[in-house]
């Protein structure tokens, strides 16, 4: 049950309170990407959720090697991003030997897989010194938190791209950044930070 | 080298640099690269260290790309530019862990980060790998250009608005807004960067307008019930056919989904008739959902058809 319940808690802070990507700004690129062309939006998530989650659990799971525990932050973002990269190739050879997939979903794979999202869950998972549990909920949460943050920039996209009374020089780009910035505003409120210090 | 050569040489250079760093800028117009500019931007030293390092970097890699990669595997070649981005990165940490180690400190995760840069990828994989080296390094050159510029300037706005300082020297400002120095501002920076530069754009080169205005598929899908209009002449009356199309060949293919449609019992009314008539008399109401089935679309084919027919009889009457 507690193991549960650590799983449970962090993921739930990773989605709304610590929001990679729009408070941190993980991933940003690719969901504003995911937000105006929503065509493989669900693909993409499975596919970032499953690599975020097994990148932490591997991760994590070389951290319980005492060796590689006392490597310095800086040999333990090697490690970590070969393990990323490892991963990467490995679930690509495999589908490539089995079901033969389209250019274009190799290139969705690599875009969900090497982005500094799945990256630095590893890397956040070690700072905040989580256990296995917390790893997966937080390799998990980074996945619902990238749904999340391009499910509400693409509801606002579709309100802001036909305005007209948005001035000309906002439509479009600008005026989807200040939206950001209002969504981004409204998660700092939510971690209980405020704007005057 | 003939003069003509080189002036057309400098030409297309500087449109590269146009496009790469103004039209086509990665942050403001392409929107790619933002979890740096958005999360590490609060310094102007922070913003020169981390576009420095993406520039060597970028520059580094678009170079071994275009002259090694070009016969890799697509999926292998984003895997190596990750691992080269890895040795820039690190080169960097080294090179900070020496002599920087505060500065190294404060950026965080976000200097390991740039080894998974999406420009760098997205000019990799787009232009690197199918273009010459030439033309590769400018392309680098320019959008690394566009990039850095972007965040300096974020850099630079948000630490003299939060904090009151340039490089970390104090300068006059009246009032000082700390919230500039959470991440959301930098956005609000940004937007008010990319405004200014669609304005330009339109104004300077209107030609290129286009090309750089956001782009957006379709984000809202509609799933709600068609509202079909009840016909409102007597049955059968369809505009004419078009001149273009052969009648005969409309006939064969409305006989055929006919006959793929058939069901027991001929339709001897329209279902849409039959789905009033349970109404008592009284006329249907224009806003509630009608449904139009297979039989209600077979019925109105055979009732085409029939028009086709009189009208081919008409008309060798008149002949």
């Amino acid at each position: 049950m507690e193991l549960f319940i650590d799983f449970f808690v962090t993921a739930l802070y990773s989605i709304f309170i610590q929001n990679f990507v729009l408070s941190g700004g993980l991933g940003m690129s690719e969901v504003l990407r995911a937000a105006t062309k929503p065509r493989r939006f669900v693909m993409f998530i499975v596919m970032l959720s499953g690599f975020s989650v097994l990148t932490s659990v591997i991760c994590r799971a070389l951290d319980y090697i005492p060796a590689i525990d006392r490597l310095s932050p800086l040999l333990h973002f090697i490690l970590f991003a070969l393990v990323l990269i490892f991963l990467f190739l490995i679930v690509t050879s495999l589908l490539l030997i089995t079901i033969r997939p389209t250019h274009k979903f190799i290139s969705t794979l690599g875009m969900a897989a090497l982005n500094t999202m799945v990256l630095a869950i590893p890397l956040i998972n070690r700072q905040m010194g989580y256990s296995m549990m917390n790893s997966i909920g937080s390799g998990l949460g980074a996945g619902l938190a990238f749904a999340l943050a391009a499910v509400l920039i693409s509801k606002g996209l579709s309100k802001i791209a036909d305005n007209e009374d948005i001035p000309a020089a906002f439509r479009g780009t600008p005026a989807m950044l200040l939206y950001v910035s209002l969504l981004s505003m409204m998660f700092l409120g939510l971690s209980g930070n405020g704007l005057f210090g | 080298m003939p003069k003509q050569e080189k002036a057309a040489q400098n030409t297309r250079f500087a449109y590269v640099l146009l496009r790469g760093a103004v039209v086509k800028n990665p942050v403001l117009v392409q929107l790619v690269g933002l979890c740096p500019v958005f999360a590490a931007s609060a310094t102007l030293k922070m913003a020169a260290l981390l576009s420095a390092t993406f520039f060597v970097s970028f520059l580094f890699t678009q170079c071994i790309a275009c002259l090694f990669l070009k016969k890799m595997p697509r999926f292998l070649r984003v895997a190596v530019y990750m691992l080269l981005g890895i040795g820039a990165v690190v080169a960097v940490m080294l090179l900070l862990e020496r002599f920087d180690h505060e500065l190294l400190g404060a950026a965080g995760i976000y200097l390991p980060l740039l080894c998974v840069h999406s420009v760098v990828s997205l000019h990799c994989e787009k232009l690197a790998v199918k273009a010459d080296i030439k033309f590769a390094m400018q392309d680098a050159f320019a959008t690394g250009l566009g990039y850095c510029i972007a965040f300096l300037f974020t850099g630079l706005v948000r630490e003299y608005l939060s904090m009151g300082t340039v490089w970390g020297r104090a300068a006059y400002i009246p009032v000082k807004l700390p919230a500039f120095g959470l991440a959301f501002a930098s956005f609000l920076v940004l937007a008010f960067f990319a405004a200014g530069l669609q304005g330009f754009t339109r104004r300077v080169f209107p030609a290129h307008a286009k090309e750089a205005a956001l782009k957006i598929s379709d984000t809202v899908v509609h799933v709600s019930q068609p509202q079909i209009a009840p016909p409102s002449g007597p049955v059968g009356a369809f505009t004419p056919m078009p001149q273009a199309l052969d009648p005969a060949h409309v006939r064969s293919v409305l006989q055929d989904i006919v006959q793929h449609t058939a069901q027991d019992g001929e339709a001897a009314e329209s279902p849409y008739e039959k789905y009033t008539a349970g109404l008592d008399g009284a006329q249907p109401d224009p806003e509630a959902p009608v449904s139009v089935d297979l039989l209600e679309i077979r019925w109105r084919f055979q009732r085409i058809m029939e028009e086709l027919d009189q009208h081919e009889q008409d008309k060798t009457e008149h002949e």
